[in-house]
């Protein structure tokens, strides 16, 4: 699976003046970067060309040295075949837009399928790309049963086209240009699943607003997790928690009556295995999250060694991490809150490459918030409050992240050890002390809805308090226990004249909602 | 009488080396070009954790190091080349957190109570010597704040601000900007250079570093310098890691430009020099550093603007990095650089302030310049005082500072 963030690093095989500071670079594709990994079977073999401006050709090198392209050099090369529209709605599109960016030959025919529906077609060279178009009626009626996908294969290229309903709740696999994720859908959100490591979270877009709030800066090779994105870890050791990189999950995920549900299994290693189940709820803007890690096998001593109960035993921790790019500036930006004893905690770091945190200090309500002042975002972080986390912050060269982790326990071999999660996000919130909570809108037939989720300490949660533009409505909190959380509380309004783009403002709970400095 | 009999100098090289893949080629498989450099140039090199280290033997002139340095070199581009692999000589690499120096050895050095002493004596200088090889302007994806984020972030706790010692009470501690180092060859180091990018380079700093450190072991105060003076070193480090040559160092509270201070340690030491068997006017890149006020890092700013992703840049870095040359071209063809302001009071603050968001451990302010506890908690009182910051306090995480939200620091 290729991530857009990843670059082709070649070898040169000639490099040729074009006049002036400008030369053509040719080269075989060596790997990826950044992780190094192999590049797609197209590319082995192939001499490829681009043009790169020196004042200096001494920088570029010569015949076997390496050569780094940028993201978008590389994309044309390793992920030629596109489809347009890559998603649409309601009903699939009259035309699809086919084109291969680049091919070592002239290109044979494709296929186009729905099912079991299934038409070839040619491409026709354009601009030096590979271009068709392709008439949809013969596909699919117009009663096409939604979600639908329509696969495009070009020899063993092949990318999915999705049509998802307009309104409904779904789950679907998409193979879009550069990753293969897994979709989940409600009015609120759209979250992208992947299966790299362990599973775990690509991209949450808030529909309404079109906001992406693991959105990360291109044109930058890296890796697809380290900047934004959800991800869980573990600990065996003395040392900071280990990404679950190298497990790669298989899984399914299906539609229930009330939700959208994903379950991924893999091994990190011969002796311990992960699962990761995810539930997005069709009617609120929560996902539930539960990791499990299983001890396989504990690496005993040599059979006529002294055995010892401890010898059966590793020790197992978990955490988790959920990163953003973070806003700085010197006054405010991104931070990370949670409550202490009646102190709310604000943590915001200023620099980078840290990773902060107080072994003696736990957060013991189950709930930690991180707030973007400037683009209105925030994500709600929710966890079993016993045993409490120590609560960490990290800063990378771009990012903020949220990193609680739990105390290490002894495991032996058949032993799980389990990190429940539940996680909103959206475009304000609250907290203090007595709580947290996020709230957000969406579009649905009816109007604008807007939601409030939240935690807090008090057993009666009294009421939440929407203004949308001019409109105001007070709704009574309702809770929700979930497994191994505990209660979460919620309320939902619906503003059936509300503008999609009114300026919303929540007090839940008696906690006003927090106003950039 | 002269601590340092008989006159002797090296350099310790740190070299990164990279593969046709842009990776670092690390410790285990290092270990067996340091073996074969080791046996077939009679020098013993070695790997420093995930670099081949060139520990250039005892030297008691400028040509016969620079034999040695370019001898040295050649034989190992050859021996690398087979195996596709190249030196990077570098002071930090633009992705991986790998920082390389060229420690300087002077020698020869067996009395370390005045080893300590001198290290007194010498470390108000030890900025001056960033400045001049700064060479880490890009450094983990880190770019262009510093001249040398190496020496900004001490080299990942292998450089780190030295102390004043009384020799009766202290014990000499590894990691220091400076200091003896009698445990194998009896020196005494200077550990706070940059890696050089070019040879000719090193063997110039290195000639010189000795001459100066060996022109102070004549007369060696037995009172360390005042606090003040101490204060003014962390300043004038913090300042040349920014500043490179740009620097003007807080010398007895006056601006002095680093470019002037260094003309005045090339003439203070000249006879040292010619012991050594150089001259200052034997030193032709240091002399158009200092006058220019450019160092290796301005030759590497240009190429890291172009290439703002750090593999790219490290790619394009690694090809000029095999010109052992390119730092005298740059230097012949660049324009002087202007000095930059001495850090007043008010940047102090500010630099302080820079690094407190919220929930900001004491601590962490003590990255700004590492100030000792008088002088960091008189910063510190000083941002309460005009409310930039609040504190809180509690028994599980201690003293942690906010800025107040609002409150501009001019």
């Amino acid at each position: 699976m290729i991530s857009p963030v990843e670059a082709i690093l070649g070898k040169i095989t000639g490099v040729a003046a074009r006049g002036g500071e400008r030369f053509g670079v040719s080269f075989v594709p060596a790997c990826l970067l950044p992780e190094r990994t192999a590049v797609p079977e197209w590319l082995r073999g192939a001499v490829l060309t681009v043009e790169r401006e020196a004042p200096d050709p001494r920088e570029l090198g010569g015949p076997g040295d390496s050569f780094v392209l940028t993201p978008e050099e590389s994309a044309r090369w390793l992920f030629p075949l596109t489809v347009s529209p890559e998603v649409s709605r309601g009903r699939l599109p009259e035309k699809l837009e086919i084109a291969l960016a680049w091919w070592p030959e002239a290109p044979a025919g494709f296929t186009v399928r729905v099912g079991r529906r299934k038409i070839e077609g040619a491409f026709a060279q354009r601009d030096g790309r590979y271009v068709a178009t392709v008439e949809t009626d013969r596909l699919c009626s117009a009663r096409c049963k939604l979600p639908a996908t329509v696969t495009v294969a070009f020899g063993r290229l092949a990318i999915r086209s999705a049509v998802l309903p307009e309104h409904e709740p779904c789950v679907v696999r998409l193979y879009l240009p550069g990753r293969e994720i897994i979709r989940l859908e409600n009015a609120w959100y759209g979250i992208d699943l992947v299966r790299r490591a362990g599973g775990a979270i690509l991209a949450w877009r808030e529909r309404a607003r079109g906001i992406d709030h693991f959105a990360r800066p291109e044109h930058r090779i890296g890796l697809p997790l380290e900047t934004a994105g959800h991800a869980d870890r573990f600990r065996t050791r003395w040392e900071t928690p280990e990404r679950l990189m190298k497990a790669v999950m298989s899984g399914q995920a299906w539609r229930e009556p009330c939700s959208s549900r994903v379950l991924l299994a893999g091994r990190i290693d011969k002796s311990l295995a992960t699962q990761v189940e995810c539930v997005l709820f069709d009617n609120l803007p929560l996902l539930f999250w539960r990791r499990t890690f299983e001890v396989r096998k504990v690496p005993r001593r040599k059979t006529n060694e002294l055995q010892e109960p401890i010898d059966g035993v590793r020790s197992i921790g978990v955490s988790t991490r959920g990163a953003w790019v973070a806003e700085r500036r010197g006054d405010t930006g991104s931070r990370l809150l949670c409550a202490y004893d009646d102190h709310l905690v604000s943590l915001r770091g200023t620099q980078v490459d840290r990773r902060d945190g107080c072994q003696e200090w736990r957060v013991e309500d189950g709930w930690a918030l991180a707030e973007h002042p400037d683009r209105r975002a925030c994500s709600l972080y929710l966890f079993p409050p016993h045993p409490a986390p120590t609560l960490y912050l990290g800063t990378g060269l771009s990012s903020i992240t949220l990193e609680p982790e739990w105390p290490m326990q002894p495991a032996r071999a058949g032993d799980v050890v389990t990190l429940p999660l539940a996680m909103t996000a959206g475009e304000c919130c609250g907290a203090d002390p007595a709580g947290a909570w996020v709230g957000c809108r969406c579009l649905v037939p009816e109007g604008v809805r807007c939601a409030v989720v939240a935690r807090l300490r008090a057993e009666e949660p009294g009421t939440a308090l929407f203004r949308l533009g001019g409109e105001q409505r007070e709704v009574p909190l309702q809770l929700l226990s979930l497994p191994e959380i505990g209660a979460v509380a919620w309320a939902v309004a619906d503003f059936p004249a509300g503008r999609p783009d009114a300026p919303l403002e929540i007090a839940a709970a008696g906690i006003p909602q927090r106003r950039p400095a | 009488m002269n601590v340092f009999s008989p006159r002797t100098f090296s350099t310790d090289w740190e070299l990164i080396v990279v593969d046709r893949l842009e990776r670092c080629v690390d410790t285990r498989r290092l270990l067996g070009f340091a073996g074969v450099l080791n046996a077939e140039l009679e020098l013993p090199i070695i790997v420093d954790k995930e670099s081949l280290e060139f520990p250039l033997g005892i030297n008691i002139s400028f040509d016969q190091l620079w034999e040695r340095i370019r001898r040295t070199t050649d034989r190992a581009v050859e021996l690398l080349r087979d195996y596709d692999l190249d030196l990077y000589p570098a002071g930090a690499h633009p992705v991986e957190k790998i920082d390389s120096s060229s420690h300087v050895h002077v020698g020869t050095l067996l009395d370390e109570t005045a080893g300590l002493r001198l290290e007194n004596a010498l470390l108000p200088y030890a900025p001056a010597f960033a400045a001049l090889a700064a060479n880490a302007p890009v450094s983990h994806g880190m770019y262009l704040e510093f001249k040398s984020y190496r020496v900004r972030y001490q080299a990942l706790d292998n450089i780190r601000p030295g102390m004043f010692h009384e020799p009766r009470t202290s014990q000499r501690e590894w990691g220091d900007d400076l200091g003896p180092k009698l445990n194998l060859a009896p020196t005494f180091e200077v550990r706070i250079i940059d890696c050089a990018s070019s040879r000719r380079l090193l063997a110039e700093l290195a000639t010189f570093t000795a001459a100066f450190v060996q022109s102070r072991g004549e007369e060696i105060d037995e009172e360390p310098p005042s606090p003040e003076i101490y204060l003014e070193y962390l300043i004038n480090r913090w300042t040349a890691a920014r500043d490179g040559l740009q620097a003007t160092f807080r010398w007895h509270g006056q601006p002095r430009p680093v470019a002037a201070l260094l003309e005045e340690m090339l003439d203070g030491c000249e006879p040292e020099l010619v012991a050594l068997g150089a001259s200052r006017a034997g030193l032709p890149i240091i002399n158009a550093m200092v006058r220019k006020r450019v160092c290796q890092a301005d030759m590497v700013i240009p190429l890291a603007t172009r290439y703002p992703d750090p593999y790219r840049l490290a790619c394009a870095y690694g090809k000029m990095l095999r010109h052992w040359e390119w730092f005298e071209e740059f230097l012949d063809a660049a324009r002087p650089l202007e000095p930059r302001p001495m850090l007043g009071d008010d940047d102090i603050l500010a630099e302080h302030l820079k690094l407190i968001g919220e929930g900001t451990h004491l601590y962490a302010t003590r990255d700004a310049m590492s100030f000792p506890p008088p002088s960091a908690d008189a910063v510190r009182a000083q941002l309460v005082a005009s409310s930039l910051i609040a504190e809180d306090f509690t028994l599980e995480r201690g003293l942690t500072l906010s800025r107040v939200p609002g409150a501009c620091h001019e």
